[in-house]
Order: structure tokens, then sequence, then C-alpha cells
């Protein structure tokens, strides 16, 4: 099921009208239900696999609580499990397709039918969420808990479900272990933050989609044309996901939960150790405390930290898909992070220059390198790949100029809301001034005309061709 | 519509493949076509009521084109610009068309068709957009007029300059195929299907119904199919035959992968030797005239 269609109104407003009414178990019980009649609606057998990782981490888990002494091989024990079934499902087909072509540039032709497995949508994110809390008990930073019901909505929790933001135990569990109240300002803002999100997906990054679809469709794009097509998808990319996460922490919000923010404006950053602070950032904390940290993290000689850097971003560009193109995406930021690291060693003081003209340089020269990040990261060809970083912007007419220039005007028009997002949220100014509003009767006035605003540019403004939220694939 | 003896009626797969001025003339007959991009069972079935019967035309053949599981999706492209388009040639009451469509939207309450309609989302105006558009335009503007740069965009992004490594649904072009997810379960009940409908029109209209099968992607490289899908061409297949309905299919084998423009279209180059490929295979099969 799809937040912005008309089945998830249905059920939201069916879910949303029932559980207020309830105690907290029957809360649960009914959140849970829920949950997995969301996960089933196109395909039912998911059920069974997000059923099969929660057992299998619950009873880890208890193990490992009950057994100190065998704690490390029920974590073995949950860890291959979990990325068996992930890698299965994610990256049978890839690694496959990888032997045979190794093994036919050494003249053996192991070529055979190809196997077309569909990815539950969803898995790299509950599994995540999932096997961090077995680690999380394995450490000692959380305790095993008794109820498998309160165990299995926080896999399963439907809001954060397919795209995340992939919550932490010590958070989303304990949440779910506590009464919630009814809260009329609470359900407002959650619902006037799933209106964001919707008019986010429907109005900015489905229209700016059909620019960069155009323009990395045709077969000799021009370098405008690449970039403007690039810019696009910059737009896109941000703009689909943060109104997946900002429907799912509204939707969680009018249940009385709170789910971690996993966006922070992440383009107004000036350097990569800043945009991944800002960009996915339940991700990126998941990797920095499960797979750079136990790699030794920072602390250790400066020639490991770059490996673990390096290692903990291919790990990361792999998570996102079974292609190459993510894999040097990986790569890159991790080559991005190093460079910045070793400039910061080099020249103290360079993260934080007093000079307005250099932070605006350093902004500058960030988003170019995002937006680079970004072409490999859509561009799964590698022929093309290659075409379109080595475009050459000389001896183009004037009409490849303003196709480029248009194609990139068009896309700011429609981000423009992004950007007084940005300039307004409290994230970004360290202002507190919107939770502090809540119960003020002008901003309730101010709030309902700008939710009345969103409303009315959905109907007029919502793209003919809308699709599916972009990290559904991975 | 002049009296045709052979009617086409299909979507992109069609006027993408079929040179009609080449097919007159090698044929010698009388022969006219409806097509729209995009277009699906629902536009077909509308096709051959509103068009077709009203017209009084009687083709003797009547050849549809269809790719997938198109003729049995009546939702599919039913909705946004593909929904003004069936306003457009709707009458003013079509309990067909909003008995089956109410019923494929939320299985067994058809509630998401009825709040879709009632709140008709997806027939505003396009003005807003087109205004954001021409701004984008207006500031960017170097040299040319805004009609020559349209021009030259509706050209450079014209569907035969697209890459052939891309499936057009990817990258935002209409294509018939539905939807990514879908189990393909055959179904020809009439209050869920418009495929029950098109048959007994045909029947009305004495023509002689033949379905043309275009292969996808899949088809056409021989990678192993669903399941699910094989079964579901055997059940269509053996439907048709039981209502006395011709199935062909494109001979994937027979069309070298170079006359492919990108993903099922046909290139612009090699419409007129697919034409004659195509009256080849069809007209030992238009042998029984009326």
């Amino acid at each position: 099921m799809i937040f912005h269609s008309i089945d998830y109104l249905l059920f939201f407003t069916g879910v949303i009208c029932v559980y207020w009414t309830l105690n907290l178990r029957l809360q649960n019980t009914m959140l849970l239900l829920a949950s997995y009649f969301f996960y089933g609606y196109v395909h039912a057998w998911y059920c069974i696999l997000i059923g099969a990782t929660t057992i299998v981490d619950y009873c880890c888990a208890k193990f490992i609580a009950n057994k100190p002494n065998h704690k490390r091989l029920f974590l073995a024990l949950s860890l291959t499990t979990n990325f068996s079934i992930l890698c299965a499902f994610k990256y049978f087909g890839f690694f496959i397709d990888n032997i045979v072509a190794v093994m036919g540039l050494a003249g053996l032709d192991m070529s055979g039918p190809t196997w077309e497995i569909l990815l539950p949508v969803g898995i790299s994110f509950y599994t995540f969420q999932s096997a961090s809390y077995v680690v999380d008990v394995y450490r000692g930073k959380v305790e095993a808990r008794r109820k498998i019901l309160d165990y299995a909505l926080f896999v399963a929790f439907f809001p954060q479900l397919v795209a995340g933001p992939i919550e932490r135990a010590g958070r989303l569990l304990n949440a779910l272990e506590t009464p919630r109240t009814f809260n009329p300002d609470r359900l407002r803002s959650g619902l006037f933050l799933m209106l964001w999100g919707v008019f986010k997906k429907l109005v900015i990054a489905d229209n700016v989609a059909t620019i960069s679809n155009k323009a990395l469709s045709i077969q000799d794009p021009s370098f405008p044309i690449i970039w403007g097509g690039v810019f696009a998808f910059c737009i896109q990319i941000y703009a689909d996901f943060s109104a997946y996460t900002d429907i799912a922490r509204g939707t969680a919000r009018t249940l009385g939960i709170d789910v971690c923010r996993n966006f922070n404006h992440p383009y107004i950053a000036r350097n990569p150790a800043a945009f991944w602070s800002r960009w996915h950032i339940s991700l990126s904390t998941w990797f920095r405390d499960y797979v750079y940290i136990p790699l030794g993290g920072n602390r250790c000689s400066e020639h490991r930290v770059i490996i673990n850097i390096m290692l903990t971003f291919l790990v990361s560009g792999l998570w996102h898909g079974a292609n190459w193109n993510f894999i040097i995406w990986g790569a890159y930021h991790g080559l991005l992070l190093v460079t910045w690291r070793l400039a910061c060693k080099i020249r103290p003081g360079i993260e934080t220059p007093s000079s307005r003209t250099v932070q605006i340089g350093q902004w500058a020269i960030m988003f170019g390198l995002i937006n680079i990040g970004w072409l490999i990261f859509r561009e799964q060809n590698p022929v093309y790949l290659l075409k379109f970083i080595t475009s050459n912007p000389l001896g183009l007419s004037s009409e490849e100029w303003q196709t480029g220039l248009y194609f990139f005007a068009y896309s700011l028009i429609l981000a423009l809301p992004l950007a007084i997002h940005c300039w307004t949220d409290k994230w970004c100014t360290g202002d507190d001034h919107w939770e502090s509003r809540q119960q003020n009767w002008k901003w309730v006035i101010a709030q309902s005309a700008l939710a009345g605003i969103l409303l009315t540019a959905i109907f007029l403004l919502k793209s003919e061709n809308s699709s599916e939220f972009i990290y559904f694939q991975f | 519509m002049e009296d045709p003896e052979i009617l086409l009626i299909g979507n992109s797969m069609l006027y993408t493949r079929i040179d009609i001025d080449e097919l007159r003339e090698i044929s010698g007959k009388r022969i006219s076509w409806l097509t729209k991009s995009g277009g699906a069972s629902a536009c077909w079935y509308l096709y051959l009521k509103n068009i077709i019967t009203e017209s009084g035309a009687q083709p003797a053949h009547t050849v549809i084109f269809f790719r997938d599981t198109v003729l049995t999706s009546p939702a599919y492209r039913t909705t946004g610009q593909y929904g003004d388009y069936l306003k457009r040639i709707q009458s003013k009451d079509e309990p067909v068309i909003k008995q089956v469509l109410a019923s494929n939207h939320l299985p067994a309450l058809g509630l998401s068709a009825k709040i879709q309609s009632f709140y008709e989302i997806d027939s505003q105006p396009r003005v807003f957009q087109s205004s954001v558009h021409d701004l984008a335009l207006d500031i960017t503007k170097i040299n040319l007029p805004k009609k020559a740069r349209k021009d030259d965009m509706n050209n450079r992004f014209s569907v035969d300059n697209l890459r052939h490594d891309l499936a057009l649904e990817n990258v935002g072009y209409s294509t018939p195929r539905t939807s990514r997810n879908e189990t393909h379960n055959f179904s020809a009940d009439p209050d869920t299907s418009f495929l029950p409908h098109i048959l007994e029109l045909s029947q009305n209209l004495k023509t002689n119904l033949i379905f043309y099968q275009v292969k996808n992607t899949l088809e056409r490289k021989e990678h192993p199919l669903p399941a699910d899908y094989t079964s579901y061409l055997v059940d269509l297949k053996n439907y048709l035959q039981a209502q006395n309905a011709l199935t062909l299919e494109e001979e994937a084998g027979g069309i070298p992968p170079s006359w492919f423009a990108e993903g099922d279209h046909i290139s612009k180059n090699h419409r007129i030797e697919y034409t004659r490929l195509f009256w080849n295979k069809i007209k030992g099969s238009l042998l029984v005239t009326k």
C-alpha cells in the first residue's frame, strides 16, 4: 500500500478512528494486525518473511539474555539468518550475473536461465532494524523483550516499515511499550506533517521526475541537458524520500508515537561530513554504530581509519541496490569523506570558516559534488555513466543551453517550498518557534491556512505521472 | 468514419508498428485505425461502442493490438490524462464503465473509485502546471521564442530519440505494461473486465475479431516467463477461442532487435518492413469475409 493512495487514506482513517478508543494492549494488537495488513496488501507472502525475521530475532535475543555463555552463537545465528534472507532476495541475481560474467571472461560459458526474484519492499529497512535490536541486546544496551507482540510491532510498525526511518529498540520499542494519551495538538501536527509529505511527493518529486527522466533517457544528451537533469534528480530524490519520511513521522505522531527525523536539510551542507549527518540520518547512524565502530572507528591508526570509512561506505552503497553503480556511489562518497578528513588535518579550522565568501564557495563545491554522486547513483548503465561524466560543455548551440537552463529553472521553481521550509525550520535556524507555537491560536490559524494552500496546490499542481517512492526499490 | 473493411485498434504498440498507408497499399483494402497512446481495454471498449457502432461502420475484420495483461486489466490507464481522454469519448451514461472500474479499484468495495469520481482529483485543469513550465521558459530565454523552444524540445525528447536500454515505463513514457507487482490472474467476469463487453459489441457489429498479441521484452528475449503469466496467456487464448475470436502472436524471432526503437516500439525506419510482416501474418486470417 502506498502512502499517497486513496487506499491508504481509507486504511489510515479506519486505524486512527478505532485506535484511540482502545487501551494500550489492544492498541498494540490492533497496530500489529494493521501493519501486517498494510505490508501484505499487495503480496500476502511478504508477511511470512517479516514474521520469520521477527520470530528468529525475538528468540535469539531471549537466548542471548538467558544464556550469556552462548550469546555469540545466538548473535551469529540471528545475523546469519537475517542477512541470508536479505542476500537471497536482493543480491542473489547480482552475484550470479557477476560470476557468470567473470567465468565468461575465463572462457567458461555458465549462462543459464535468468531468475527474476521479486524483491520484497522494505526488506532492507526492517532487516536492519531487527538486527540492531539483537546487537543491542548482545551489547547490553537494551533488555531482551518478553512480549513478542510488542517486538513484532517494533519490526513491522507500518508507518516506517517500507522505507524507514530505521529505528532503534531503545527509542521505538520503548515508545510502543509506553501508554499513549490522545493529544489534539499532536494529531493536528501529525496530519500537517503528512500533508506536507504528500505535497512534496506529488507536487515536487513527481513533477521534477519528468524532467530528470526526459533528460537522462535520450540517446545523446548534451552537457547542459545532462546536468539540468541531474539537478532535477537531486531535487526529486530529496523531495521523494523526505516526503515518505514526513508521512511516516506524521502517521506515527497521530498514533502518539515519535519516529526519528531522517533528514536535516542535507543540501545546505558545506562538506561531506555535514552532508552525511543530514542525509538519511537513521541509515548513516546505523552504519556508524554497527559497521564503522565495530571495525575500529576513529580509535586506530589514520591508515586504518581510512580503510574503515571506505569499507563502511562500500557496504552502504551495496545496501542501496544490487548494482555496480551503487557500489561506485558508496566508494565515491567514502573518498569524499576521506579527502575531507585529510583536508581538516592539514588545515585545521577549515570546517568553520569565518568568511561568508568561503562558506558560499564550500557550499557550492559540495553541492556540485553531491550532484556528481546523484548521477552515479541514478545511472545504472556504465556506458552512459561514462558518457555523461565526460560530456563536453564546449561548442554547443544556444538551444542546448536554453533547454538545460530551463530544466534547472523549472526544478528550482518547484524546489522553492523546500528552500522556504529550510529557512523557517527550527532544526536549521536553531529556533524553537514551531513547537512552542503549537498551542497559540494565531499559529493554529496560520497552520490551517497553510494546510489549505498545500491541499489546493496538490489538486492543481500534482503530476500526471505519479510513481512509487524511489526508496521502495531498496 | 468511412466504412472500412479492416479496422485496427490499439495504442502505441499499434501506431509505432504499422505504417497505415503502406498497409492500405499492399492489402488493397479500405483500412482505418483508432489509436491512442496509452489506451487500454476501457478505451477500446468505448471505441467499439461509441465510435464504430455509432458511426454505422461495419468492418469485416477488427484487429486489436494488445500486450501483456492489458486486455484484462480494466483499471489500467484510466486516471489522469487517460481518464480525461476516456471522458471525452464517453456518452452520458456508461454503466459498464462505472461498474467495471468501480469493482477494480478497491477489491469488493469499489470505494476507492467512488471517492476518486467524487472529488475528481485527476480531472483538474492543467493550467497551473503549464504556468510553471512557461515561467521557467521565460526566465531562461536567451534568443529563441517560446514556441520554437517547445518544438525543439518535443523533437529532442521524442520517442524516436530515446535510449534503447531503458524500458519506457522507467522513463515516464506511456506503455501498456500493467503494474509491476501485479499477479497475472485471468478473469473474464463482465463485472470486472471489459473483455466480455468488447466481444459482445463485436458480435453485434458482426465483425470478425482478431486479437494480435505484441511480445514484450522478456518474451522477445526468450527469458523464462513468470509461471502465473504463462498460465494467464493460456487461459486468455482458451477463452478467446471459446468465444470464436482469433488470437495471433507476433513472431518475436522474426523481428531483428535493430528494428526496435526503445522498449517494445518499432523504430520509424523499420515500420514499413514490419507492416509487410504483419500483413503476411494476418492476411490468411482474413479469408473469411462478410
